[in-house]
């Protein structure tokens, strides 16, 4: 084994690293967080053959330049940032053989919002409650090495051969699909007619959105003057702040919030609004549970026919 | 009890109406029954002002099932302790406190009848949320409620100690907040490596007890438990 370095030179617009977050530490007010797109960043793992819960560099909008001081396994799935290396295209979705001294750089994502690198080996990465996804609020304090800044220098230790990487063909979901939703607790505040306006036309994600909700504009305005105290939200609820504009909670909700919950995304369909850009369109359709878990199933499943059949060394 | 979903992923849990210690002693209750009794099933609780949150994994427990093991559980009994007291030192001199003209002005007192009347009682800890190690704590009389700042600062200082409403909190990080600012805590908020992360539950009192800023200073490489005995020892 040994210590693999990589430069960080350019720091791409958000650059952050991120593994299966925090479940469990919701009850003090810490986000479960991990990649907007879980399904990618396991794809990225599993082309390295690394654990699928291995952190792995989320991009996002704007890549990032890196420099390998050592030859290494690298994988990118998710939008497509016109990844070069060493100024040649540089494959999705395949485990590549990098050369010590190489560079990989990330240019603008074209066709969604985050993309994937992953690096075989295990990561010296400072956790905080177990994980190394990026805590934003405490970023310095808790991970300082998971929001890349240029300068900074990445860790993993990689084995001494040079191993090859998988290959994998993927096909996106339909991007322009509606993003199925179930009906949240508060959806009974508003009238069935406003309910349908929500329903019936496609809302502009924001230029303030962000890894903790997409705020939603050019919406058909839901007014209500009922009042309540702060209750639980999570990743994928549909909030109506007294302005009337929808925020849909995304990987780093927060934990409470006092707005009326119209609804909640689809764990199946949140994955594909992690990667909605600000300025992207989304329909939403309503659905029923027994609907959202047969989704769910199916993307499981189709996973397993992916990952299953493999065995993940530690 | 009422329990209801939250999306796919989630329930919730409700335990009573409104804002009271009665109720939250019973989510207090309630949310230490789950945590013991479900915790290889479930991710995750959000203990509310009224309410609880569970987080599961739908493939792996069901929405009805859940529901059902909790519908059949027994109200847990209330326990005759007494509740912690935490202390909780605040600096409120000018330099920290950033909104006492608007405070002054809103509640028709002088800053030290504020400070006179913010030290003086023992405050719940009713949740914690919005940001990690942020406390919810209540409630404020009447002659202390100020409403949220109109256009909310882009960063609260660490340590700020504020109110809005009926409510008082503490800031553990720099955030955004609109909460009108009063003074400042020396106390470590958030613990990036032991346990526990916060000094704070819900259910706790929380009195605090104004430091001069010398004071103030000397406390910043205090532990939690350091300034409790510094402040129980005056």
């Amino acid at each position: 084994m040994k210590l693999l370095r990589v430069d960080i030179e350019k720091s791409g617009l958000l650059t952050t690293i991120q593994d299966t977050g925090r479940p469990g530490h919701q009850g003090i007010g810490v986000p479960i967080g991990g990649p907007m797109d879980r399904s990618a960043a396991r794809r990225a793992n599993w082309l390295v053959k690394n654990p699928l819960d291995t952190p792995v560099l989320e991009c996002n909008l704007i890549g990032p330049h890196l420099r390998f001081h050592d030859h290494a396994l690298v994988a990118i799935t998710g939008a497509n940032f016109n990844p070069q290396l060493n100024d040649l295209p540089m494959e999705l979705n395949a485990g590549i053989g990098v050369e010590a001294g190489s560079r990989i750089a990330l240019g603008t994502a074209y066709d969604g919002a985050r993309c994937y690198l992953s690096i075989q080996g295990k990561w010296e990465i400072q956790k905080w409650l177990g994980s190394a996804a990026a805590a934003l609020t405490e970023a310095d304090r808790f991970t300082p090495d998971s929001l890349l800044k240029k300068g900074n220098v990445l860790e993993v230790m990689v084995s001494d051969a040079a191993e090859s990487g998988r290959t994998l063909s993927w096909t996106d979901e339909d991007p322009a699909a509606p993003i199925r939703v179930l009906a949240g607790p508060e959806m009974d505040y508003f009238s069935s007619a406003r309910v349908a306006d929500f329903l019936n036309v496609s809302h502009r994600i924001s230029a303030s959105s962000n890894r903790m909700g997409y705020r939603l504009e050019q919406t058909p305005p839901l007014y209500t003057s009922r009042e309540m105290v702060s209750v639980g939200v999570c990743p994928g609820t549909i909030q109506i702040p007294s302005a009337g504009s929808a925020i849909v909670l995304m990987a780093d909700a927060q934990t409470s919030g006092g707005y009326p919950r119209f609804g909640c995304v689809i764990a199946a369909d949140l994955d594909r609004l992690g990667q909605k850009r600000p300025g992207d369109f989304i329909r939403f359709e309503l659905v029923d549970r027994a609907t959202a878990i047969d989704l769910l199933k199916a993307r499981r499943a189709l996973e397993e026919t992916i990952f299953g059949e493999h065995d993940f060394e530690e | 009890m009422k329990i209801v979903p939250l999306g796919d992923s989630a329930l919730e849990v409700r335990l009573g109406h409104g804002v009271s210690p009665e109720v939250n002693d019973r989510v207090v209750r309630w949310c230490a029954q789950i945590e013991d009794s479900l915790d290889d099933k479930i991710l995750y609780v959000i203990a509310t002002y009224n309410t609880l949150c569970i987080g599961f994994d739908p493939l792996t427990i069901s929405y009805e099932v859940l529901k059902d093991m909790i519908d059949k559980m027994p109200e847990p009994p209330v326990k005759n302790h007494h509740p912690r007291v935490i202390q909780v030192p605040v600096c409120y001199d000018h330099c920290f406190g950033l909104d006492w003209d608007r405070i002054e002005k809103h509640t028709k007192q002088t800053r030290q009848e504020v400070i006179a009347e913010h030290t003086s009682r023992d405050f719940r800890v009713y949740m914690l949320g919005f940001v990690p190690g942020f406390v919810y704590l209540g409630s404020l009389p009447p002659e202390l409620q100020v409403t949220r700042l109109t256009q909310p600062r882009r960063h609260v200082p660490r340590g700020s100690v504020a109110i809005a409403g009926w409510q008082t909190g503490i800031y553990p990080s720099v955030v955004p907040g609109g909460w009108n600012i009063l003074g400042r805590t020396p106390m470590p908020l958030l613990n990036r490596k032991d346990f526990p992360i916060s000094p704070f539950e819900a259910g706790d009192y929380v009195r605090f007890s104004e430091v001069s800023l010398s004071t103030y200073s000397r406390m910043t490489t205090l532990s939690s438990d350091d300034i409790q005995k510094m402040l129980s020892g005056r």
